[in-house]
């Protein structure tokens, strides 16, 4: 039986189209994945905007629910200053919605199950949150590492405390969204291991498979928003300092 | 939940053992020589996807909302200026009603006083007539009645001048005119 780390591997498709850094870069099966992802959201995306009827049917329903989710998300935990990150915020949450459900489809590749992928993306966030901070409120910006109002003893407990928990967000941004969906396939893949294994009495684990199915759907959109919703409030921290 | 506990025991257990698992398993994530590939394909698509969403689709929609919250706000006003008319339509309709309402009944009381002005005025008038004459009337009775009982006393003198003639003879008539007033008085209750 193939190792169910197996459909994690990075596969390339074509030969090495150019090199950057010495890296040789290929069309690889996570890419191909990324590039549905993009073709598949701004397709529907784009036809959902594209009459921009008063009446909306029902992709441009769908699209304006899409539009306004992220709009009050940012709305409620932004707040003033917000709008403006509104399409990167927007653009996160779709690509890794995207990636995370078109991995639930069989023969599909989960391009959000790999680390590279999530703590890019964590990192980007990360530094840019912590630039904008920096570039709003000048050295005032540190005083995120002390709570407002804490006795001023605590602060050598307290600095260290706060810049570690502030440096271990990008860490546990990406590893929560690489965990739960490698954590996801890995399950589906041994379970499925065992319908054929068991033979006729297969059925058993392939109600806890469909069950779980469902469950890891879930764990998809979840995983998105969450990824997205904490986003939000590292920018929410960087813009109003607490 | 056993499900989702089998989950969390699962991710716990990756967790913790990532590294080793890692190692051990060659978990593919950690192959760090497909890590440029992959950031290269990630920032390509991501750029790709922030363009149209930025430039394409969030515009488009944002308009969209915005002209049907317009839309819904214009209409709901004009709806709130329509009830508003129709509200004073009605309240002007009302006092319409009752000032008609008055100058009806003004109307009728007049035209009852001058229909019952005109009814008593005739009433005098054909009384008036009616008493006139029945005086006149009166009046040519009483003169024919005095005639006539003027009349009744020369008459009974001649009447009876000329009897006294045929039985006596002659007769006096201032005589007999005296006796005949007499008898006509004493004929009287």
């Amino acid at each position: 039986m193939a190792s169910p780390l197996e459909q994690f591997a990075i596969q390339d498709l074509t030969a090495p189209l150019f090199t950057i850094g010495g890296h040789h870069i290929a069309v690889t099966n996570s890419a191909i994945f990324m590039m549905s992802a993009v073709v598949l959201s701004s397709g529907l995306l784009l036809a959902g905007a594209g009459k921009g009827a008063m009446i909306p049917g029902r992709i441009q329903a769908m699209s304006e629910l899409f539009y306004e989710f992220i709009a009050n998300m940012i709305r409620d935990n932004v707040g003033s200053g917000g709008k403006k990150f509104f399409p990167f915020i927007f653009t996160l949450f779709i690509f890794t919605l995207f990636g995370n459900i078109l991995g639930m489809l069989p023969y599909g590749y989960t391009f959000t199950s790999q680390i590279a992928v999530t703590f890019f993306m964590a990192m980007v966030v990360f530094l840019g949150v912590t630039l904008i901070g920096l570039f709003k409120h000048g050295l005032h910006f540190f005083s995120l590492f002390f709570p407002h109002g804490a006795p001023l003893f605590t602060a050598p407990i307290l600095i260290p405390i706060e810049v570690v928990s502030y440096l271990s967000r990008p860490i546990s941004l990406s590893v929560r969204l690489f965990a739960n969906m490698t954590v996801g396939h890995v399950l589906l893949k041994v379970l499925a291991g065992f319908v054929v294994a068991l033979g006729f009495f297969g059925f058993v684990p392939l109600i806890v498979l469909v069950a779980i199915t469902a469950l890891e759907l879930l764990v998809a959109l979840l995983q998105a928003y969450i990824f997205t919703i904490l986003c939000c409030i590292y920018l929410n921290d960087a813009l109003h300092l607490h | 939940m056993p499900v989702q506990a089998l989950r969390i025991s699962v991710a716990a257990a990756a967790l913790i053992g990532l590294p080793f698992a890692a190692q051990a398993a060659g978990m593919p994530q950690f192959d760090l020589t497909k890590f440029p590939t992959q950031i290269f394909w990630l920032v390509v698509c991501f750029a790709v996807l922030y363009f149209l969403m930025a430039k394409a689709v969030l515009p488009k929609i944002g308009a969209t909302i915005e002209s049907r919250e317009h839309k819904i706000q214009a209409d709901l006003d004009a709806a709130q200026k329509a009830n508003d008319a129709a509200r004073a339509a009605g309240v002007e309709q009302d006092k319409a009603l009752t000032e008609a309402r008055g100058q009806a009944s003004g109307l009728i009381r007049e035209a009852s006083e001058a229909a019952a002005a005109q009814t008593s005025a005739k009433l005098h008038e054909v009384s008036d007539r009616l008493g006139a004459e029945i005086a006149a009337a009166e009046k040519r009775i009483g003169e024919q009645r005095t005639q006539t009982l003027a009349g009744l006393g020369s008459m009974s003198t001649e009447i009876a001048t000329a009897v006294l003639g045929k039985l006596v003879g002659s007769a006096d008539p201032a005589q007999v005119a005296r006796a005949v007033d007499e008898a006509a008085k004493a004929g009287k209750p």
